[in-house]
């Protein structure tokens, strides 16, 4: 669902939602047919709340050419090809990836109070020294992280750095000092400890537990016992009665216990005392003061924060880039190449190069249709709403990506489904559209070519000679409207229900009513339409012909493609 | 807007749309350049080493600006105050020393103390006291008649777009490099803008 | 820059954008500074309303002998078929270098789409950029190619998108990247523009 229309929206066919309808009368042949009228609930729904997760514009779709079906983003599986800092851009070999927590090991650091990128900037004690170059001033330069858009510093909490580079180790140094120092002071064995300090007792604390209890390490990694005491066991269950085994047996394993005290890692909650000065401190600064749980999710570090003026800059989360593979046939259907911020891709099967794509426009706009994603003036004009009742015309162009002539077959419910229901009819449901081919054979081939179409040449020679006859022409049924090499276009009428039930004697109940009200986006007119594509392709000798949708699979002979999928054109609102 | 429509009309001479022109106290180290605007027919008063923009607007028509030393108001900058909405009392502005107005900023305000930025887009309403090292980030506002403390910074989508810069009123060495910054700008832009404001003070 | 043709026109009526030899398109209504300081790619559209500060640049440093010319400094260059909506204002960044506070160069790469209304600070824009409208892009911020920038953002100084990337909001946070398809299948005989692709045909038909 689109806020701006006219839109269209692909759903691939891998979820029952948007499967290939049955027709009515269970013949292949009765496809041939002009009309084809769906039933109502056989029909995709685009207002259904599950539809939200099947439609994709169509560059986010892929095509598998091995399986030759459509890949949506749930039918792909996605391998990481490297990870980068999106700050700094630098690739971090995903060895380390692990090691630094998923985060840049660099001086890249994201502010604690609105996320965005902390810079390393210099500071001076002396004012005469300022922004001088470097070589002014002795070892006074000191360095903070700057945010350039909230003006927070690191001076907030008072770190500052002698080095502009090795941000974290200075930083991890400065938290250490800063621990030990609030350690010192409260003696209480109540205290909490860092975190940092907690998570290293507690791993030399349950290591050493797994040593006591004789545990020992994993050798044999691949074996399917997970361990040689656990083969042991099942050894002795089943038979040997060797001296090694029994031994094992006698000696009971003495059970792990859980830490205790700091020493091995246990935080403690502090006690009813220190929160006192907690209280006091919201009291005075507020609630804005206090801290959010994004903000304290941030960090390990910050996970204990309360207040704001306590968090610290936390290191930037890495991203991937991701290969796509198709889950059925694990094949690459899309991969960029390995260097960070480069777009270019090794291997890209796009969708818009295997299906036919679909737009739709009206006929007579009353106002002039512009992409809205390309408004150009602030003045563009809103668009207008879709009277209920009010038959409007919509030419729906087909786009041929593919080299071959194919045929398509449209089938739309006569009525769209969902709580307002607008009448839909194309007029001319089952048409061929040209190849593509290369840019000059349009050049060469006289536009005879296309002459095939009903209608077609006519209006192909009334835009030629420029003649006024195109605006009157009247859409008549079962004739296609234009064709060009490669795309056709048709009419479609589209009768917009209204959206208010009809005004009735009855009176209405209080839950009619609310029932009656509209949620949101239910005003939009969007049109599903099942899109069957029909072609033949030549098999080249030495392909093997997989997939079932084909006759006949020798070299060099034709065979039959075709690909069904639904869309969701997207008309407009109603007003009302 | 419909100021803009009304200087695309009169395109062709580059001075302000409306005949009237303001009484203009100008220092003479201020740099005027010469599309800025500067209308209405109240005081004006820019202080020294002020420097205006092409296509900044002042618009003196419902009250005086005062504009304090050091100031810097960048294009498509509306200074001044809009149409009164019913309080009797005429919308003086007095802007601060060292205050950047950016791009496309509009400044209602009665007050904007020393030294404060306010960002591309960003708007101050009618009647706001705005307090002084005050950073109002690109396109966030200050409402009518909200009063501002000294060094707050206002940003972020408004949930928790107020902040107090504890650092900037703490240290001063941290405001002494920013004016720093800000007078190294201002040398660099004095040579770069040509300066025409004997055109609003002749005449 | 390449200088605009003397327009011939035997009508009394101006047309709205000057036709320069490289097919650039400059609207009347637009207010340029600076403009030999300005670079445009050929094939690119200036509409109108738009601010293009050219006179913020970089001062060449004095020739040494008097006999050298000063290099000319480029201030702002915009690449081919870009496309600048209405009331845009691209202004250069200033950043402390060496002690100097200079005006550094902009770059904006080829089929950038800026949306009307928005602020341009940015130190580069790489191609294949769509910028939605109402963008303020902070200075010293860098774009990487084929990103997407959502309307009404407000990217914060020093930022880099990185490429491929959909960024929003006010800061900018990174929220997802562009489709595999960003910038295919527009452009050519469809009447459709599409994000990130192929401005060639946008700019042809902008009047």
């Amino acid at each position: 669902m689109t806020t701006s229309f006219p839109s269209t929206h692909y759903a691939c066919p891998c979820s029952d939602l948007t499967s290939a309808p049955t027709p009515p009368s269970s013949k292949r042949a009765s496809i041939q047919q002009t009309s084809l009228q769906l039933n109502e609930e056989q029909a995709f729904n685009p207002h259904s709340p599950r539809a939200n997760y099947t439609l994709y514009p169509i560059d986010h779709l892929l095509f598998c050419d091995e399986c030759d079906e459509i890949r949506c983003p749930r039918c792909w599986t996605e391998e990481i090809l490297y990870w980068y800092c999106p700050h700094c851009l630098f690739e971090v070999p995903s060895s380390a990836v692990k090691g630094d927590g998923n985060r840049c090991s660099r001086s890249c650091y994201d502010c604690p109070s609105c996320t965005s990128p902390l810079a390393v900037t210099q500071v001076s004690q002396r004012d005469e020294a300022l922004l001088r170059p470097s070589d002014a001033t002795g070892g006074d330069e000191t360095y903070v992280l700057q945010c350039h858009y909230c003006d927070w510093s690191t001076l907030e909490i008072k770190v500052q750095f002698n080095k502009p580079t090795k941000i974290t180790e200075q930083l991890v140094k400065q938290r250490k000092s800063r621990t030990s120092a609030s350690k010192e002071k409260e003696s209480s064995a109540k205290a909490a400890i860092s975190h940092d300090d907690a998570f290293a007792n507690l791993t030399t604390f349950y290591k050493d537990q797994l040593n006591e209890t004789g545990e020992p390490q994993n050798a044999y990694p691949g074996s399917p016992y997970s361990s040689p005491a656990n083969l042991a066991r099942i050894m002795n269950i089943y038979g040997g009665l060797s001296h090694n085994a029994l031994k094992k047996t006698r000696d009971k394993p003495q059970p792990m216990r859980e830490a205790k005290g700091h020493a091995e890692g246990q935080t403690s909650f502090s006690g009813i005392d220190s929160d006192t000065g907690v209280i006091q401190r919201l009291q005075s600064s507020g609630w804005d003061a206090t801290t959010t749980s994004e903000q304290r999710l941030s960090a390990p570090v910050n996970n204990e924060a309360r207040f704001t003026d306590d968090l610290w800059p936390s290191a930037t989360r890495l991203r991937t880039r991701r290969a796509k593979r198709c889950k059925s046939c694990r094949h690459i259907i899309a991969r960029q190449e390995p260097k960070v911020g480069s777009m270019r891709y090794k291997i890209r099967l796009l969708a818009m190069n295997y299906i036919p794509r679909l737009s739709i426009r009206p006929l007579n706009p009353t106002v002039p249709i512009t992409n809205p994603a390309f408004h150009l003036r602030p003045d563009m004009p809103e668009q207008e709403k879709l009277q209920p009742h009010q038959t409007k015309q919509y030419i729906l162009t087909i786009r041929n990506p593919l080299f071959e002539t194919v045929k398509i077959t449209l089938a739309t419910p006569a009525t769209t489904p969902g709580n307002i229901a607008s009448r839909v009819t194309i007029l001319c449901p089952s048409f061929t559209v040209g190849p593509a081919g290369e840019v000059w054979d349009e050049a060469l081939s006289a536009s005879t070519q296309s002459a095939s179409s009903d209608g077609g040449r006519k209006a192909a020679m009334a835009s030629l000679t420029g003649s006024s006859e195109s605006s009157d022409r009247q859409p008549e049924a079962g004739k296609i409207w234009e064709k060009t090499r490669n795309s056709t276009s048709v009419i479609v009428e589209i009768i917009p229900g209204s959206l208010k039930p009809p005004p009735s004697i009855v009176p209405k109940s209080e839950e009619e009513l609310a029932d009656a009200e509209l949620e949101e986006d239910e005003d939009v007119l969007e049109v599903p339409v099942y899109v069957l594509a029909e072609w033949e392709t030549e098999v080249k000798p030495g392909e093997s012909v997989q997939g079932r949708k084909e006759v006949g699979g020798m070299a060099g002979e034709k065979v039959r493609k075709e690909v069904g999928y639904w869309i969701a054109l997207g008309v407009g609102r109603i007003a009302g | 807007m419909t100021s803009k429509a009304a200087a695309l009309t009169t395109r062709q001479s580059s001075t302000a749309i409306p005949p009237v022109k303001p009484r203009c106290k100008i220092h003479s180290t201020a740099i005027i350049a010469d599309k800025a605007q500067i209308t209405g027919s109240h005081i004006v008063e820019i202080g020294e080493n002020v420097i205006i923009h092409p296509h900044a607007r002042i618009k003196a028509e419902h009250g005086n600006v005062f504009i304090g030393r050091g100031c810097q108001i960048a294009e498509k900058a509306v200074v001044g105050a809009g149409e009164p909405t019913g309080s009797s009392d005429a919308a003086d502005m007095v802007i601060g020393e060292g205050v950047s107005i950016e791009t496309s900023a509009v400044v209602e305000a009665q007050k904007v103390g020393d030294y404060t930025t306010l960002e591309v887009k960003s708007s101050v309403g009618r009647g706001a006291v705005v307090g002084k090292w005050c950073k109002v980030a690109p396109m966030c506002e200050v409402r009518e008649q909200e009063v501002l403390e000294d060094y707050t910074v206002v940003f972020g989508d408004g949930q928790k777009g107020r902040r107090v810069d504890g650092v900037l009123r703490d240290r001063k060495e941290v405001r002494d490099a920013k004016l720093k910054g800000k007078a190294m700008e201002m040398e660099v832009l004095k040579g770069l803008i040509p300066d025409s404001q004997m055109k609003w003070t002749m005449g | 820059m390449s200088r605009p043709t003397a327009p011939v026109s035997r009508r009394s009526t101006k047309t709205e954008y000057i036709e320069t030899d490289t097919g650039n398109k400059i609207s009347r209504r637009a207010y340029i500074e600076g403009k030999q300081n300005i670079m445009l790619g050929g094939k690119t559209v200036i509409m109108a309303g738009v601010h293009l500060r050219g006179d913020l640049c970089r001062k060449p440093e004095p020739a040494a002998e008097g006999e050298k010319e000063k290099p000319n400094t480029t201030a702002i260059s915009i690449g081919r078929s870009t496309v600048v909506s209405t009331n845009t204002t691209v202004r250069p960044p200033m950043r402390l270098h060496k002690g100097q506070m200079t005006f550094i160069p902009m770059r904006i790469g080829d089929n950038v789409f800026i949306g009307p209304n928005s602020h341009i600070s940015s130190a580069s824009i790489s191609s294949h950029v769509y910028v939605g409208a109402n963008c303020v892009l902070s200075p010293l911020c860098i774009v990487k190619e084929s990103s997407k920038i959502l309307p009404n953002t407000v990217v914060p100084p020093g930022m880099t998108v990185p490429a491929g990337t959909v960024v929003g909001g006010k800061p900018a946070k990174i929220l997802g990247e562009v489709g595999d398809g960003w910038g295919q299948g527009g452009g050519g005989e469809g009447e459709e523009w599409v994000e990130g692709g192929d401005l060639r045909a946008l700019v042809r038909s902008v009047k």
